[in-house]
């Protein structure tokens, strides 16, 4: 096993692959820009290295200066977590040549899975049902025909694409044309490579996904599904494990066709197979995650086991200690991205600091946060500031669970994403289990407003607020003793902002 | 005191009484109500169920959190009421109004031009931030009278970004 490993990221997964360091003892270091000093990984790791300003191309994304400091502080290992650098192969290979194991998978390997032609050729080959569409980049002039061949609706995607990024529907031939143009432009300047690829959109299909776990001697085993559907604008929100879309016979043949693409791929380390799955039951291959995802925990918590142990033990050459008939999915775990954005208002990013927390604790509850009272959520990196998962016995009980931790999870300061959750959780819809990838979209909405037990509540407090208010401006000073009764005794609020 | 709060269409007679009560369109309830960080968070006990809330005030709006629910209302009291009153007879149509940016960010494509006809919540501006593009819509129906930022321009909180009339 290794002795010293830097974690290339920042934020609550950092601390999550910290964590997961300090449990096997290994020495830790963290890396951080200008802005991060106060951080929590910072504060929690063994040392802690300056790589630059704020924006993440001057420091989280800067291969150079991560290798640099990986050199200078003699570290064995790099976790790269997910986003930033970790499905870049050139980030994989510096790490390589410098005498440090990258903990993922091999540098071609990232590569391969990251082209998604190059994917969907290799995964179909070993006769893994791939999404109807194209297999090789397509000219402008050769986009049409594909397309009326395949039928519409369809997506335009990017090859080096990804989490929804140079992606555009096109529902009718004659959009194809400027679609395409548009396309380019964005993959351009999003990935640097503009090489497109079409693909048949599947109507009404569930997002789920299967995690790997593969060592270097090509033992390959799968840790059952996630549910990962609710999404907005393709990015996921809530997911859970297992998912209610799948009986043991379906998820076995899932499971045997993700371990099936993943040996395409020659892969080694912990990597996640996404399919879409339709009413009737047909699923296909999407793409391949060359990462940790951010909804692990909801398959650690089902099945107990600890991912990112697991990726380090893989990373140093051990074999997997784990058959595929040891792996038991137990219960069911949920979890809610908690994001740094307004659902009253469009999902518009909010920053702020963090003024006070209260965060969720007791039976079944955990919280992956790389927040804290005082924290500045800037606008320089994703709006994901944690993750609260849940586990429950069935799925009922998770739900329960969830609803409970929500509404003792605060977070003050900013706007964020606790709202959507409760609010969704309470869609019978949702509690049902009837959802596809564009329930979000297309039937739930933020509405103001709910009980009328709530309303009355609501306008008994603003009253009681504008009635202190008024009370201050008339009486001069305002008092600041606390010995008088009742909702008079709180201090204006006003005069502490 | 009394009080008139206005949460969409509906109305609550709130009067402040003395002891602790409030009464609510004629009910009287005892309420008990702290500050608990002193700025955001608010515990009410009411004829002892206990409430959480978190409340945003922007001049006399509040907007209030209860179990996810957002309500927004509008609190005045008998002489506000009166002012607001005497000014909706003269007030003239509400003229134009400005799409403000509401954090600060890259201004990545302005939809609309000058001259355009917008409906309500139509976007116009597409803001960067966070990684996200973000739409920002026009709260009401008009006509595009001025738009003050450039494609790639970067723009603080609350920048005027586009007026309409």
């Amino acid at each position: 096993m290794f002795k010293r490993v830097l974690v290339a990221n920042r934020g609550e997964i950092a601390v999550r692959v910290l964590r997961a360091c300090r449990e096997l003892g290994l020495e830790t270091v963290a890396v951080w820009s200008e802005v991060d000093r106060n951080a929590l990984h910072v504060r929690y790791a063994d040392e802690a290295y300056c790589i630059g300003p704020a924006p993440a191309s001057e420091s989280y994304l800067r291969i150079d200066r991560i290798i640099d400091v990986a050199i200078r502080a003699k570290v064995d290992a790099i976790h790269p977590g997910y986003g930033f650098l970790a499905e870049n192969d050139r980030f994989a290979r510096a790490c390589i040549e410098s005498g440090i194991a990258f903990v993922g998978p091999p540098p071609d390997v990232v590569r391969a899975m990251g082209d998604k032609i190059e994917s969907r050729r290799a995964v179909a080959k070993q006769g893994v049902p791939v999404v109807p569409g194209t297999y090789e980049p397509l000219r402008d002039e050769e986009m049409l025909a594909a397309a009326n061949q395949i039928g519409f609706p369809l997506f335009i995607k990017a090859s080096a694409g990804g989490g929804g990024k140079g992606m555009r529907r096109v529902d009718t031939p004659d959009e194809m044309a400027s679609s395409v143009a548009r396309a380019r432009g964005e993959a351009e300047a999003a990935f640097g490579d503009p090489t497109l690829y079409l693909e048949k959109i599947v109507e009404h299909a569930r997002h789920v996904e299967f995690q790997i776990l593969a060592d270097a001697r090509g033992n390959v085993i799968h840790l059952g599904e996630r549910e990962c559907s609710i999404q907005r604008r393709h990015q996921k929100l809530i997911e859970e494990s297992p998912s209610v879309a799948l009986d043991d016979k379906l998820r076995e043949k899932m499971g045997k066709a993700a371990v099936a693409a993943a040996k395409a791929a020659n892969y080694v380390n912990a990597g996640t197979i996404e399919f879409l799955l339709d009413q009737d039951e047909h699923f296909y291959f999407l793409e391949m995650n060359t990462r940790l995802q951010v909804e692990h925990p909801v398959t650690e918590l089902v099945t107990g086991i600890d991912i990112v142990k697991e990726q380090l033990r893989i990373a140093s050459g051990r074999l997997l200690g784990l058959k595929q008939k040891n792996v038991e999915q137990r219960g069911w775990a949920i979890e809610c991205r908690i994001t740094a954005e307004d659902p009253y208002n469009g999902f518009l990013p909010s920053t702020g600091r963090i003024i006070s927390l209260y965060e969720p604790t007791g039976p079944g509850v955990r919280l992956e946060s790389g927040i804290y009272e005082g924290f500045e959520v800037s606008l320089y990196y994703d709006p994901l500031i944690a993750k609260l998962v849940v586990w429950g016995p069935d799925r009922a009980t998770a739900i329960m669970r969830m609803k409970r931790a929500l509404s003792e999870y605060k977070i003050l300061g900013i706007a964020t994403s606790i709202p959507f959750h409760q609010k969704l959780f309470e869609s019978t819809s949702f509690i049902g289990g009837h959802f596809d990838t564009t329930f979000l979209d297309d039937r739930f909405s933020m509405e103001q407003g709910g009980s009328d037990e709530n309303e009355k509540v609501a306008a008994i407090v603003a009253t009681l607020l504008t009635h202190d208010r008024r009370q201050h401006a008339l009486n001069i000073p305002p008092p600041t003793s606390s010995a008088r009764g009742g909702w008079k005794r709180f201090r204006s609020w006003e005069s502490l902002r | 005191m009394k009080y008139t709060a206005l949460i969409n269409d509906r109305s609550y007679t709130i009067e402040i009484g003395t002891n602790n009560t409030v009464i609510v369109n004629g009910e009287a309830h005892t309420v008990d109500f702290r500050s608990i960080d002193g700025v955001t968070l608010f515990s009410l006990l009411m004829d002892n169920t206990s409430w959480e809330v978190l409340v945003e005030r922007t001049g006399d709006e509040y907007r209030l959190l209860i179990d996810g629910e957002l309500h927004v209302v509008d609190v005045q009291d008998e002489r506000t009421r009166k002012l607001a009153k005497a000014e909706s007879k003269t007030a003239v149509p509400a003229g134009e109004i400005a799409v403000k940016a509401p954090m600060p960010g890259l201004v990545r494509t302005v939809t609309v031009n000058v001259g355009d006809s917008v409906a309500a919540k139509q976007g116009v501006v597409i803001l960067e931030a966070m990684k996200m593009q973000n739409e920002l819509r026009t709260p009401r129906a008009g006509v595009v009278k001025e738009i003050r930022v450039k494609e790639g321009e970067a723009v603080n909180q609350g920048q005027v970004l586009v007026v309409i009339k």
